[in-house]
């Protein structure tokens, strides 16, 4: 990235005072110390702990991804991937009964899960999109054929992100394999990784 | 808390309740399927994807990597990479370590499809399935069900008498080559099976045949070894007049009840389960706050 020089800046300054098109901004202290309030219960919810993570879990897109995680080598990851969106596909299908699978996104997964205290803080920065959960109802077929569309789309499109991570779904990708990369022969599925409430 | 972990062939015709993010649930990121899906099958169940991650995360206390043989994808190849000699399962990644396995051996991966129903109870009648369990490597062109039924009848039923045990073995074992060999490492020309007889491999640009045969999906990756599907029988030079075998009472049991089992819930009752479910969430986060 080029730094500007001081001249342009001066000069663009005298530019924006010319206009008069921006006004300056002073705070209001009573909308402040409101907001500052809200602020304290915020970060007091934000550095709740929820969980304790004994080691750290690493998350990548395609497996052996270099320069994502902090804590994995792309030695560690070529095999199977992440653990990170593994696990929270996997707290989806413990949180919602009655699906019998999860499927997401890698790209929806943002960062590894660090060993230490785990706040809600770092739930959010690991899932910051808000996105909501939506249950489809998809046949056997349906699910080998999305799951091939996406594997294609992270490996042989433009979206790294793509690269599907399930819950109750297992299955072979070849990169090799552009046609079908994701082998339907083996995809099984786990009926029962669900708890009774 | 987790009731059982037994693990099923999916069922291509079954109904599944797929729970997934907005973002894909609305066919973005190429997965375009879910875009295709008609309002009646898709329900937006209300929760957040981080609240509930936050609910899970309270509710289990401590996170750990699940256990290696749960994991989405059990193997991946990367472009270029055939050296598929042994299919190590992933390294350390943390995790249970009881919980590691490679992808299943030859045998395991016919058993999970049922087009391979016929080839499996073939392979069961003729006791091979110890031998393609084992170390090999090995490659295996696999005759689909379709391939087996093409046979003509009298090539096909002699090979369901006992007797005959031998002619089968001796069939079986012509599909099969030793060593681990993908279809980009495979060339024209003559290859030596596993009953001492070779088969003609040409590579073309229209594909692989063997013999009168095309491989139809190729590079089908097993802890022991790799499939490609074929789809005619391969008859040794020693054998053109005794054939293969046939399926119906050779089918195996197993395959109903896969498909039983896999079998989802009534989705009727869904919506039903899913309402306490966000009520639940609702009051731990009230609580929360």
């Amino acid at each position: 990235m080029q730094s500007l020089d001081e001249t342009f800046i001066d000069g663009f300054n005298k530019y924006l005072d010319s206009i008069e098109a921006l006004v300056p901004f002073i705070p209001d202290s009573d909308s402040a110390a409101i907001l500052a309030d809200f602020q304290t219960q915020v970060d007091a919810f934000g550095s709740a702990v929820i969980a304790d993570v004994p080691k750290g879990i690493c998350h990548v897109r395609i497996p052996g991804e270099e320069g994502r995680s902090t804590i994995c080598t792309p030695e560690e990851t070529k095999d199977q991937g992440g653990g990170v969106c593994n696990l929270v596909a996997k707290a989806y299908l413990y949180e919602v009964p009655n699906a019998d699978v999860v499927i997401l996104n890698s790209g929806g997964c943002r960062v590894d899960i660090e060993a230490g205290d785990y706040t809600v803080d770092d739930a959010t920065t690991l899932l910051p999109f808000s996105d909501s959960l939506w249950a489809s109802q998809l046949t056997g077929a349906e699910i080998v054929q999305v799951l091939n569309e996406a594997t294609k789309n992270a490996l042989f499109g433009d979206s790294t992100g793509a690269y599907p991570y399930a819950a109750g779904l297992r299955y072979l990708v070849d990169a090799n394999n552009e046609d079908t990369p994701v082998y339907v022969t083996i995809l099984s599925l786990c009926q029962s990784l669900l708890v009774a409430f | 808390m987790r009731l059982e972990n037994e693990w099923t062939a999916i069922d291509e015709s079954a109904t599944y309740t797929v729970v997934t993010g907005t973002f894909i649930a609305g066919g973005k990121d190429g997965y375009l399927t879910f875009g295709t899906l008609s309002d009646d099958k898709q329900t937006d169940l209300g929760v957040i994807d981080a609240p509930t991650f936050v609910l899970y995360c309270q509710q289990v206390g401590t996170l750990e990597d699940p256990p290696l043989d749960e994991w989405s994808t059990q193997k991946f190849t990367a472009a270029g990479n055939s050296d598929f000699g042994t299919c190590a399962s992933s390294g350390e990644t943390g995790g249970d370590a009881s919980g590691s396995e490679e992808p299943g051996t030859i045998v395991d991966i016919g058993i999970a499809n049922p087009d391979f129903s016929t080839l499996v109870a073939a392979v069961t009648a003729a006791g091979l399935v110890e031998t393609l369990s084992g170390e090999g490597p090995f490659t295996l062109f696999a005759p689909t069900n379709e391939a087996f039924a093409a046979l003509p009848a009298e090539v096909t039923d002699p090979l369901l008498l006992p007797e005959n045990v031998d002619q089968l073995v001796n069939i079986l074992k012509y599909h099969v080559v030793a060593g681990s060999v993908l279809s980009s490492s495979l060339e024209s020309g003559d290859v030596e099976t596993l009953n001492g007889d070779s088969v003609t491999i040409e590579v073309s640009d229209s594909g692989v045949a063997v013999n009168d045969a095309t491989v139809t999906t190729a590079d089908v990756i097993a802890s022991n070894g790799v499939i490609h599907v074929i789809d005619k029988v391969l008859l040794p030079p020693s054998g053109e007049t005794q054939g293969a075998e046939e399926e119906e009472e050779a089918e195996p049991a197993e395959e109903e009840e896969e498909s039983e089992e896999a079998e989802p819930a009534p989705s009727s009752s869904f919506a039903l389960s899913v309402a306490p479910m966000m009520l639940f969430t609702l009051v731990v986060l009230t609580i929360i706050l």
